[in-house]
């Protein structure tokens, strides 16, 4: 009998053996890379809309696409159902993983015990080109992510609405990756300085959808080591990861190299509960979480609310009232940085102190805390996200037709109307989504307190000012998309 | 015997159900004071990219004359749940009026009777600057039954849930 994979959850269907034919597919070499070069093509004609087209964003391919359509299939169906499946196929590191590898289908490999000449440089078995050192060890964590994210967000009315800051920012992220990939090895942009990346790998803990090792048995005894040191068949895993030990979903991106490199057929895509995974492995990851909820709630009432002069402040590049956008700029970073982690660090502290667990330290309370913040910041995205889709989602039908807005009707729908498809539902949507996120949220963090404080009645008292604190932020969001 | 994991996941589904039969029963409680209909005469401006008033509070039954300005471009004003479709040029009095996708009418106000409880947004539906999709205003139609049946449901789901976790904990009892 198989033995069971810790960090896994007992109760999950292993796809792969489920669905042969799927089976068969991801062990294709040109999966996932087909869709990365159609995306590719995709984001090149966007981008170039971007830079050409009309500065209308709401006519505009590159706002619409990017900024309505992959947003909310993004956070609202990738992400939950699929976890890193995006970062497979995502276009923008497909040009350093290229010039990493100068191939595209095929594997270089070589046996190193054969000596280390040859072209490239030898990692594993894998022979890659360009400089690949490895990633600064003091850098190895997500705090670069969390910066730049936060950097992006600041700007981010210019970014949504203005086609041009777009593509310069889309366009800039292709070249920093493949830059960065010419310089570290693999996929260190994804890991530790892609934006995107930083909340894709935070709310992939909440997925249905996990890669892991069917039997860790089999990688103990395995000689060949394939999944991390590559061989014939595949690449070893670009995100840097050993996959056998696979606990988190974090830093996997679905690249499936693991499942096409092993001998044994022991990797495999595992469909779980959702939110079954709860551990912040540290503050960085904590942080996020604290980021990513406080950036919901600022897009809500900056985005989804009635106040004009928020909107103002936010749009500097029509304004041109800097004072404003200082106010506006320092007030987010506020509440980014010093008001919600020291609300959350603060409940955790006095859980700790009401529980009274020395030996229990501010840092694993807080990071059991914080773990309630995975499903709740996920679905209040998903909440936030709702109207987009439903109010102007009619948009992506005409702009399909028109990308650069130059007045083509390619598919013959470039004239259909403004149309928002049940838009009266936005508040019950919503509420659902708060009301579904509090108490997954409430689960995730009572089951990482009894974790952390190992009893039961100490755990709750542990845990009970974050749960507080958590229903009062779910009230908050709640009066904003229903009162 | 009872695993683990089915004992957590009933005491979700228990917590849950008694949240969404608590939100229910609020949601249904009627209006605290009601008062009979009332009309109200309202000027609604529209800028770039704001409402003026950003939010309108009135009750159910109660009839709107809205007298909607335009002060920069030609702004919409679309009323979600209602069915409403205005265009507001600037220095027109004029308005142009669709309901429920029928033919434009030409009025100088628009009357609306809020029977619709709930809050629904107004949005801008002229293409009218860069931050056009994000221009919106509120109506809010008191009794507000899912403000209040969400607000019970969340108290309940962390009331219940920390109660029965205490009610269910030995003192010192490990996990």
């Amino acid at each position: 009998m198989r033995s069971p994979v810790l960090g896994c959850s007992p109760q999950r269907l292993d796809v792969l053996a489920a669905l042969p034919p799927l089976d068969r597919l991801v062990r294709r070499r040109w999966l996932p890379l087909a869709p990365a070069v159609v995306l590719l093509a995709l984001l090149a004609l966007f981008v170039t809309a971007g830079v050409l087209g009309t500065p209308v964003g709401n006519r505009n391919g590159l706002v619409v696409f990017v900024w309505i359509l992959w947003w909310f299939l993004l956070i609202a169906v990738l992400l939950p159902f699929g976890a890193r499946a995006w970062c497979a196929a995502c276009p923008v590191p497909l040009l350093g993983d290229w010039l990493q590898r100068r191939s595209l289908l095929g594997v270089r490999s070589a046996d190193p015990r054969a000596g280390k000449d040859g072209p490239g440089r030898l990692i594993g078995r894998n022979r890659y080109f360009g400089l690949a050192r490895r990633w600064p060890r003091a850098l190895s964590n997500i705090w670069m992510q969390n910066l730049g994210f936060l950097l992006l967000a600041t700007f981010s009315v210019v970014l949504l609405t203005n086609p041009l800051a777009s593509a310069v920012a889309v366009g800039g992220m292709v070249i920093l990756a493949t830059a960065v990939a010419l310089v570290w090895r693999q996929r260190s942009f994804c890991r530790y300085l892609c934006p995107v990346g930083g909340f894709l790998g935070l709310y992939s803990l909440a997925s249905a959808l996990e890669v892991r090792a069917r039997d860790r048995s089999v990688c103990a005894t395995c000689r060949d080591k394939g999944c991390i040191a590559g061989n014939e068949r595949a690449w070893g895993c670009p995100w840097l990861e050993y996959p056998s030990r696979l606990e988190r979903n974090c830093a996997c991106g679905f690249c499936l190299e693991c499942v096409k490199a092993c001998p044994h057929r022991n990797m495999g895509v595992f469909l779980r509960p959702p939110f079954a995974e709860r551990r912040l492995a540290g503050w960085d990851e904590a942080w996020k979480a604290y980021l990513m909820l406080t950036l919901a709630l600022a897009y809500s009432v900056v985005y989804g609310g009635p106040w004009g002069g928020l909107k103002d402040a936010a749009n500097i590049a029509e304004s041109g009232d800097w004072a404003a956008f200082g106010a506006y700029a320092a007030g987010l970073w506020a509440l980014a940085l010093v008001v919600v982690p020291g609300l959350y660090l603060g409940a955790a502290w006095l859980g700790r102190r009401m529980a009274a667990a020395d030996e229990v330290s501010v840092r694993q309370a807080a990071l059991a805390g914080a773990a309630s913040l995975v499903p709740f910041g996920l679905l209040v995205w998903i909440a936030f996200s709702v109207p987009l889709v439903l109010a102007n989602g009619s948009y992506v039908l005409a702009v399909a037709s028109d990308p650069f807005g130059w007045g083509w009707d390619l598919f013959a729908t470039a004239s259909i109307p403004w149309t928002p498809v049940v838009p009266h539902w936005t508040p019950w949507l919503q509420a659902a989504l708060v009301g579904g996120g509090q108490a997954a949220g409430l689960r995730s963090g009572w089951l990482e307190s009894l974790d952390a404080f190992a009893q039961r009645r100490r755990a709750l008292a542990g845990f009970a000012p974050t749960a507080v604190l958590l229903t009062l932020t779910a009230l908050l969001f709640l009066r904003l998309y229903t009162g | 015997m009872e695993s683990k994991s089915q004992g957590r996941g009933g005491f979700v589904l228990g917590i849950a159900a008694l949240g969404a039969a608590v939100a229910l029963a609020a949601a249904a409680l009627p209006a605290f004071s009601v008062r009979p209909p009332v009309e109200h005469e309202l000027r609604v401006t529209a800028s770039r990219y704001r409402f003026d008033p950003p939010v309108i509070r009135v009750a159910r039954g109660d009839r709107l004359r809205l007298r909607l300005a335009a002060t920069d471009v030609v702004h919409g004003f679309y009323l979600e749940g209602y069915d409403l479709d205005v265009t507001v040029a600037p220095l027109s009095r004029e308005l142009e009026v669709r309901r429920g996708g029928g033919p434009p009418e030409r009025l100088e106000e628009v009357v609306l009777v809020a029977d619709r409880a709930g809050k629904f947004r107004y949005r801008c539906s002229k293409t009218c600057g860069v931050m056009h999709p994000f221009m919106v205003g509120e109506l809010v139609v008191a009794p507000n039954r899912l403000l209040r049946g969400a607000t019970a449901a969340v108290l309940v789901v962390l009331l219940g849930g920390l109660l029965t976790v205490w009610k269910t904990s030995p003192r010192g009892a490990v996990r």
